[in-house]
């Protein structure tokens, strides 16, 4: 289990992470997500103690990771957005190296194992600067598995792989989860969280804004010309969980009875209406009822 | 030691797969050949004048053979170790090749240390490859083994110190060039002072003379191994060292 706790980090005058806490459970995928710059990598960097926090700790069952207790890093598989390569090592070579200084077993049977895992297999002898980008990806990951980790943190895994590619580390990284890994994965790609991810942490400015399972329940948007206060009660007796967001826009979960609140609805002026699906629109709610909250 | 040894092993490597290695390899080998062709004119220059001289002195091998060819190597070292050392630590930020070892088990210690020894590892072979010439003093003249083996220990430790003032400069810069460029100040600096400690006032020689490493070398290229120089370059390594440490160690709280 991995717990962060208040975790703070400046640079400079910029605040890159403010008071950020969470928990994490063997087995749980869990996506951090934000916009650049909302403080995913420096989290990322402190949890796997590349970046020491500010404020606040990361504890690994109960341990405090610090300068001091170094060796609490072997438990954490970490990849970060540009994977650490050595350009001039073949891919086998590479590996063998990362075992090495993550105390990790380094025999070639064990190399080979993590290169299949990867869909690197019988490509040990390439050398890794004349591989294609997705195939250096690929020896990215091979590290962060290579010590068998508890927890694994990848930032933007499938960045320069293809559908194909994608796909398969997408299987990858669902049977890791299977077998008990927490898995802390960051991406643009919000299909692939919503494949893979049950849990969602969103940060925004430095600060977890968001920290719930992933809700993948399809959400309706009203706009109505010139509402009135009536508006909202009439749409109400349809929809009960509807809200009002500012300028005649009101928002809910896509009710059973969607016809009759349409219906409703276009005897009170309205424009238009827009479904929105899952993960985007559990952003668009998180970051509105945020902003409302500052 | 696991992770260090690793660490030293694929900067040794690192060597032999590119160019910068075999260029440096290939350098020292060109450059240690004329100054040996050169040492070995001169010898044979001064032998022939006192061989002419009724009243001539037999010629010192050690003087004129080996000191003079020893002597010239540390101004190869003070260009050929910040090449080497330019690209431990910098190179690996710029290619983001750092953040596996900084998010690895190993301490920032253990890092520095795998550096340290990768490069010492190049030197040794740089200094193997070299081993030719010693032989062929050998079978022309006959030069005294110990001091052959002293120079070779002057040569090593001049080294092993370069290679350190080359590692703080790689942790401290953000580019090879800059390592590269800062190193080399240093080194030439230190080389400054170790050879125009003369023209230094009295009272500042003997600081001088302490603390630039030239002096400290010189008594070994004669044969003659003193504790204290073995202390000073032990000292200074381990002072670089460990402020590369630091260096690394700032860098995650920076």
């Amino acid at each position: 289990m991995i717990r962060v706790e208040g975790l703070s980090r400046r640079f400079g005058r910029l605040l890159a992470v403010d008071n950020v806490s969470f928990a994490l459970q063997p087995g749980e995928l869990v996506a951090l997500l934000g916009c650049n710059g909302a403080g995913k990598t420096t989290t990322m960097r402190m949890m796997v103690g590349e970046l020491a926090p500010h404020e606040g700790s990361v504890f690994f069952h109960q341990e405090e990771l610090d300068h001091t207790k170094h060796l609490l890093r072997a438990k954490v598989g970490y990849l970060p957005e540009r994977a650490p390569l050595y350009p001039e090592m073949t891919v086998s070579d590479f590996v063998r190296f990362a075992a090495k200084i993550r105390r990790a077993d380094s025999s070639r049977a064990h190399v080979e194992e993590i290169l299949n895992q990867v869909g690197l297999s019988g490509m040990g002898h390439r050398v890794i600067g004349r591989l294609s980008k997705g195939y250096q990806q690929r020896v990215g990951l091979a590290q962060a598995l290579v010590h068998d980790p508890e927890i694994l943190i990848l930032d933007e895994p499938s960045s320069g792989l293809d559908l194909v590619q994608r796909l398969e580390i997408r299987d990858l990284l669902r049977s890791l989860s299977e077998r008990g890994k927490t898995v802390v994965l960051s991406t643009h790609h919000l299909q692939e969280v919503e494949a893979l991810c049950r849990r969602v942490l969103l940060l925004r400015g430095g600060r977890l804004v968001v920290d719930e399972a992933l809700d993948v329940e399809r959400y309706l948007e009203l706009h109505i010309h010139s509402p009135t206060e009536q508006v909202l009660e009439v749409l109400k007796a349809h929809a009960p969980d509807i809200s009002a967001q500012g300028l005649g826009r009101f928002r809910c979960r896509t009710p059973d009875n969607r016809e009759a609140l349409i219906q409703a609805a276009s005897g009170l002026g309205l424009q238009g209406v827009r479904t929105l699906s899952g993960l985007d629109e559990q952003f668009l709610v998180a970051d509105d009822s945020t902003q409302e909250m500052t | 030691m696991r992770g260090v040894l690793a660490i030293a092993q694929r900067e040794l490597g690192a060597y032999f797969r590119t160019p910068l290695g075999w260029m440096c390899l290939g350098a020292w080998l060109v450059v240690t050949g004329y100054f040996f062709g050169w040492s070995m004119d001169l010898y044979s220059e001064v032998s022939i004048q006192t061989a002419s001289s009724p009243f001539g002195d037999p010629v010192d091998v050690d003087t004129h053979l080996v000191g003079q060819f020893f002597g010239n190597w540390v101004v190869v070292l003070i260009f050929l170790c910040p090449a080497l050392c330019m690209r431990l630590v910098a190179e690996d930020r710029q290619t983001g090749a750092y953040v596996l070892l900084s998010s690895s088990p190993l301490s920032s210690t253990q890092i520095v240390l795998g550096k340290y020894l990768g490069v010492m590892g190049f030197v040794v072979v740089s200094l193997l490859a070299t081993l030719h010439y010693p032989y062929f003093m050998l079978r022309w003249a006959e030069p005294d083994v110990g001091i052959l083996l002293s120079s070779y220990l002057a040569v090593f430790l001049l080294a092993s110190t370069f290679v350190a003032v080359g590692l703080l400069a790689s942790t401290l810069a953000r580019s090879q060039i800059v390592a590269l460029l800062s190193s080399f100040a240093v080194l030439l600096v230190f080389w400054v002072m170790g050879v125009g400690e003369g023209a230094v006032d009295a009272g500042w020689r003997d600081w001088v003379s302490d603390l630039s490493m030239l002096p400290h070398a010189q008594p070994m290229l004669r044969g003659l191994i003193q504790g204290s120089d073995l202390m000073y370059f032990f000292s200074v390594n381990l002072l670089l060292l460990f402020a590369a440490q630091q260096r690394l160690e700032l860098e995650r709280w920076q």
